[in-house]
């Protein structure tokens, strides 16, 4: 047990390491082309990895511990930060996915309300303050945040799919064609992470200890997963570039 | 939802070009179109031409057009003169390709 929790802390820290690298390059290529996806991609990667996770982890562990009122500052903080994301995640895909449709419009206005609702939910049952999360709004707040994951996936799929059959006409680029597939894997994958971070909530650690320990095991192995994808999709290295190329030509 | 004016064009010209009708004109340049991947809402003259090239004339043949390699070639041609605005959004394409660097 001991051994995947640090493991867990290893891969959260990697996590948190990437994002934040990804997150502030894309926030530098946003203030140099002015244009918005590459800043709410960025904004959603900070706001999202590095603040509300982290920040609604901590008051997870301090809210049984001795620190009730600390527990609930921290998940409003989180919760904040984590709209913010939700926000800017969403934006994103509807801005380069789907600009012309107005049901995306909708969805996304959707997605914002969950939370802006659950944030009602979380104050009336004093969950910011120092009783315990009320468990109604929190499957509320997952939902929406697992159904955004999943939306992104599946435009990446839909995408990718388009750029296949483009690529096999000459009109697209085999590394640009493979980001889609890296993105829309990476998404699957965070997918995986937020149901796995739901078990430790619940899971006591001397009744269901294997399961716990299978559990931050698959979080672990999504969280490395995302952090390479990420990697790969938004900073390739050359060697990576050349082997796509290569890849490609040998296909064609 | 609008189309793009990529799309209006090569369909008026395929109309204009052979017994098509509108509706199955637009019908089969949306077929050539979803074939090599590509949106009819942010078609460009570029990808038009290729699609022009390489998939249309067999889309042709496979409805009875005789000659849909010429017609193809002779709408192709036309292409560089025609009307045609890209589209003011960003494609998902132009997003990725920038944010990989």
């Amino acid at each position: 047990m001991e051994f995947v929790v640090v493991a867990q802390a290893l891969t959260g820290a990697l996590y948190l390491l990437t994002t934040l690298i990804i997150g502030s390059r894309l926030i530098m290529l946003a203030r140099r082309t002015r244009q918005l996806p590459e800043f709410l991609l960025g904004g959603a990667l900070l706001l999202g990895g590095i603040l509300a996770g982290p920040l609604e982890a901590a008051s997870v562990t301090l809210r049984g511990e001795t620190a009730p009122s600390l527990a609930g500052t921290l998940l409003l903080a989180g919760k904040i930060a984590g709209l913010g994301a939700l926000i800017c995640h969403a934006e994103f895909i509807r801005r380069v996915f789907r600009p012309r449709e107005r049901w995306a419009w909708l969805l996304v206005a959707v997605m914002v309300s969950c939370p802006l609702a659950t944030f009602y939910g979380f104050n009336a049952h004093g969950a910011f303050a120092t009783s315990p999360i009320p468990w109604n709004w929190f499957w509320l707040d997952l939902s929406v945040r697992i159904a955004a994951s999943t939306w992104l996936a599946a435009e990446g799929a839909i995408y990718y799919g388009m750029m296949r059959r483009r690529l096999r006409l000459g009109l697209a680029d085999p590394l640009v064609t493979n980001r889609f597939l890296l993105w829309t894997i990476a998404g699957c994958l965070s997918i995986v992470m937020l149901f796995t971070s739901v078990p430790p909530m619940f899971l006591d650690r001397a009744t269901a200890g294997n399961l716990l320990v299978l559990d931050l095991f698959v979080f672990s192995i999504a969280g490395v997963g995302v952090s390479a994808l990420y990697f790969l999709t938004f900073l390739p290295p050359e060697s990576f570039r050349r082997w796509i190329g290569t890849t490609s030509e040998a296909v064609n | 939802m609008s189309t793009s004016t990529a799309f209006e064009w090569l369909c008026g010209e395929l109309e204009s070009a052979t017994e098509l009708d509108r509706l199955a004109s637009r019908g089969t340049v949306r077929i050539a179109l979803k074939q090599a991947g590509l949106d009819p809402n942010a078609a460009t003259a570029d990808q038009i031409s290729v699609v022009l090239q390489r998939v249309l004339p067999g889309e042709l043949g496979s409805r009875g057009i005789e000659a849909a390699d010429g017609i193809c070639s002779e709408i192709a041609a036309r292409i560089s003169q025609a009307p045609i605005e890209d589209s003011t959004h960003d494609s998902p394409e132009a997003v990725f390709r920038r944010l990989g660097g």
